[in-house]
């Protein structure tokens, strides 16, 4: 078999084949047996490898009892009535293929997935280091292993949750039941009722912890283990000498706790930075629209008036200390007040800016705080599209939402033969949804609320009658999600990106409690945009949760620390980044210009140990003196 | 309301009991319901297993067809779906796989038929060929060898270097595109995707090399 053609069927079953290379392979397997079968042999491998490779996502029947991604949408003439029957047939399986998880073989197994991890958290599985992302689905033989600054939260199917805290390892063992080993580290597990018959144990070298329903603290450092219960019993079995006893709520085994875990109630964040009071944005040629919301504009905003309930500001939460941000208000029980719709380019609807251009190419970045303490997922998070008509019908959008805790993109298109079908607004029954992309950062966790969000957002679209288009997001500089290969306009070439839209809109079904989200310093450009710009000695305020005294260090893009603090105390919420209040690796007295990152750490009392370093977040660029003035 | 039938009551009860909350009938013994779930725990244990036999050459067939093995899983799940409400009509448990891959290829030409060339995919014809390449016998073999390929893809991947097995972790456990992993190991799309070209080209070689050993008397 030749070369060539392996490359082909390679490039093919990849999804990186050209249009011509299909339309190749595609002749060879209808005329040529010795083709067929080298491509089912290569797809096997393709298959396997993928298997091999990535984490646990086979399509076996219990994955259908776990969440689904977004469905792409039937378009058969029967497309209500059979999602219908799907829903009622997968609902049945829901109920009944949960079974297996309580049958004799599969009896309470583990099916635990990270829920949040920081710092440096990593999964060991087949000799493999595997990062540790929020939504990795662990296995049986998997050892979970944190650094000194890692932490890691991970949730049971059944709701129970175990807190890795730094410097721990803990081995979920392969054997039927729930069963891990404690190598070493600390442990804060919260668990579930368990049902009758089923085995929950952690154990370390020389203690066995049996646990029915209960909340405790296990750990396991410098060779001797540690036990304290804070809800309902557990047993607690000494290995050397087989001693067994019910330890109840209040209750200790074990040596003594060796020195407690800072208390502190989540991981510490920079919630604000105070911009330099000049942006570049007003003058760079590629920027399409600047807002910071300090004061009215009307014009290109459309389907509202300045001020009225829909395009509220707030003067109490804003990126910086000064001005007013775009607010986002979400009523219990209802699907939110707010939405702010920017027209631009070949929009029909509105006035647009730069209203005699097309594009097809867009950066957009916004800054995003959700209210703090309130981890309700918002629903809508943005969208672009591509408006065609005055009705609002889409030709194309992208749309980002917010899912459990996190985004995801979902590229939509209508168009056909070259034709935007839609003939409404959100014409569901013509759009085609192309598989989304989720994102990995937990932006609406409680430990994320309360603090300014950088979001960057970017969509190419496809060259007509090619598949190159391509959506991502980055969030705090780090790239979030992304789906490349994408085709949402096929060869329609009338109207281009032309509308990006903020709404507060949500699931009224789960809209329990209310809620706000703000939105700050919006950019749209035709060139990658990045966080704000910082004086040289930029000023940074730590988000008011309690402790007692606090350090922080600013990084570079290439992680390395350029500024450390002194430790400061809890009544210091706002620090300069100056040679005052820490130094500088290079001895110097400012930033030099460049883009930085903030990490910090806390810790609750004078004797307690700090929490771990935080992820980096909060970034900022600082330009030469002379230009940020 | 109409009645429920018997098959969605075990079922129901069956899910119900696991959580200590089904409203049994009061006409129906104790005896009578635990026969009842002892039958519905049979079943879902035959369905699975069948279905872990068929599922890897499922998927390939699937993936290979459509080029985008995320879509395939999707697929894939609905057609388990469509499969565990057909089951019932499954007289001999050897025709599971030929039953499975029926309705995956109808499935298939039912979402995407009309899309081949706007997805720049195969066109029915040669999908119906591909069909008809990962079709198992009737009787019920066939030549899935997926445990052995799996294990000998296991030791293949061995003597790849670890930046070819981080290519092969950001391209297919995290599952980013091109562009994303040159950013992420410092390189460029091209550079990376002919390295990964070189190790699949590799992995097949070695694949099968060991495969064709182990037939060996």
């Amino acid at each position: 078999m030749s070369d060539a053609l392996d490359r082909l069927i390679d490039d093919y079953l990849d999804g990186s084949a050209t249009a011509e290379q299909v339309a190749d392979l595609d002749r060879r397997l209808r005329a040529d047996d010795a083709t067929l079968r080298r491509f089912t042999q290569l797809a096997r491998n393709h298959d396997a490898l993928r298997e091999l490779v990535r984490d646990d996502r086979l399509a076996t029947p219990t994955a259908i009892t776990g969440p689904r991604r977004p469905r792409r949408r039937l378009r058969t003439p029967h497309r209500r009535r059979h999602l219908a029957v799907l829903a009622a047939v997968a609902a049945v399986l829901v109920l009944g293929l949960s079974w297996w998880r309580f049958a004799p073989d599969g009896r309470g197994s583990w099916r635990l997935a990270v829920v949040a991890s920081e710092g440096d958290t990593v999964i060991e599985r087949d000799g493999h280091g595997l990062d540790a992302t929020a939504g990795f689905a662990l296995h049986s033989g998997d050892r979970i292993m944190l650094g000194e600054d890692g932490s890691c939260r991970l949730r049971d199917a059944d709701g129970s949750e175990l807190l890795l805290q730094a410097s721990t390892r803990l081995l979920l063992l392969d054997r039927p039941g729930k069963h891990a080993h404690l190598e070493t580290g600390e442990v804060h597990a919260t668990i579930a009722e368990q049902q009758p018959g089923d085995e929950l144990s952690l154990a370390t070298a020389d203690a066995l912890v049996e646990v029915l329903g209960t909340r405790f603290v296990l750990g396991h450092r410098d060779s001797a283990t540690y036990l304290r219960v804070e809800e309902g019993r557990v047993r607690y079995t000494e290995v050397a000498s087989g001693t067994s006893e019910l330890i109840v709520a209040g209750g200790s085994a074990g040596r003594a706790r060796p020195q407690q875990a800072a208390p502190i109630s989540r991981p510490p964040r920079i919630a604000n930075l105070i911009p330099a009071p000049r942006q570049p944005h007003g003058d760079d040629p590629a920027v399409i629209w600047y807002d910071d919301f300090d004061r009215e504009r009307d014009g290109p905003y459309f389907d509202g008036e300045p001020g009225s309930p829909g395009m509220t500001r707030s003067v109490r939460q804003r990126l910086g200390d000064g001005g007013a941000a775009a607010q986002l208000h979400y009523p219990s029980g209802r699907h939110g007040v707010g939405a702010w719709r920017l027209a631009f380019g070949d929009c029909p609807v509105g006035r647009p800016v730069h209203a005699d251009e097309q594009f097809t190419e867009v950066y957009w970045r916004i800054y995003v705080m959700q209210q703090d303490g309130w981890s309700e997922r918002p629903g809508k998070f943005t969208t672009a599209s591509g408006l065609y008509d005055h009705n609002w019908s889409q030709a194309f959008l992208l749309q980002i939402t917010s899912s459990d805790d996190v985004l995801v993109l979902q590229p939509i298109s209508s168009v056909v033969d070259g034709r935007p079908r839609a003939t409404v607004y959100n014409d569901f029954d013509h759009f085609d949804w192309s598989r989304p992309a989720r994102g990995r950062q937990p932006i609406s966790a409680s430990s994320e609320t309360g603090r300014w969000i950088c979001v960057e957002s970017h969509l190419r679209l496809n060259t007509p009658g090619e598949n190159d288009g391509y959506a991502a997001i980055w969030i705090d500089g780090r790239l979030d999600a992304e789906r490349g290969d994408l085709d949402l306009r096929g060869t329609y070439e009338e109207h281009g990106i032309n509308a990006i839209f903020f709404e507060a809109y949500r699931d009224k079904q789960r809209a329990t409690t209310e809620g706000h989200r703000w939105l700050d310093d919006f950019v749209v450009s035709t060139a990658p945009i990045g966080p704000v710009v910082a004086p040289p000695e930029p000023e940074l305020i730590r988000r008011a949760d309690a402790c007692q005294a606090w350090e922080l260090q600013i990084g570079d893009e290439a992680g390395n620390v350029r500024w450390y603090s002194t430790t400061l105390a809890s009544d210091t919420i706002r620090v300069r980044v100056d040679a005052s209040n820490g130094r500088f690796d290079n001895m110097g007295e400012r930033l030099a210009p460049g883009s930085y990152t903030c990490r910090l750490r806390a810790r609750s009392a004078a004797e307690a140990a700090w929490s771990p370093w935080s992820h980096w977040h909060q970034p900022f660029r600082v330009e030469d003196a002379t230009s940020a003035e | 309301m109409p009645a429920e039938s018997r098959g969605d009551r075990r079922r129901r009860c069956g899910v119900a009991r696991a959580e200590n909350a089904c409203p049994l009938p009061v006409d129906m013994a104790d005896g009578e319901e635990e026969q009842e779930v002892a039958d519905d725990d049979g079943r879902h244990r035959r369905f699975r297993a069948l279905f872990q036999q068929q599922h890897r050459q499922l998927r390939a067939f699937l993936g290979s067809a459509l080029a985008d093995w995320n879509l395939a899983d999707d697929l894939l799940q609905e057609v388990a779906v469509v499969l565990w409400q057909r089951f019932d009509e499954i007289d001999d448990e050897r025709s599971f796989g030929a039953f499975a891959h029926g309705i995956a290829v109808n499935m298939l030409r039912r979402e995407f038929g009309g899309r081949h060339r706007r997805m720049r995919l195969l066109s029915p014809e040669a999908v119906e060929r591909v069909a008809a390449g990962f079709a198992p016998d009737r009787d019920g073999t066939d030549e899935d060898d997926g445990d052995e390929r799996l294990q000998a893809l296991r030791r293949c991947l061995d003597q790849l270097t670890a930046r070819t097995r981080r290519l092969l972790d950001l391209r297919y456990r995290e599952g980013i595109g091109l562009e994303a992993v040159a950013e992420r190991v410092d390189g460029n799309a091209a550079a990376v995707k002919k390295a990964l070209t070189r190790a699949r080209s590799q992995l097949h070689g070695c694949i099968e090399r060991r495969l064709a050993r182990e037939q060996l008397p």
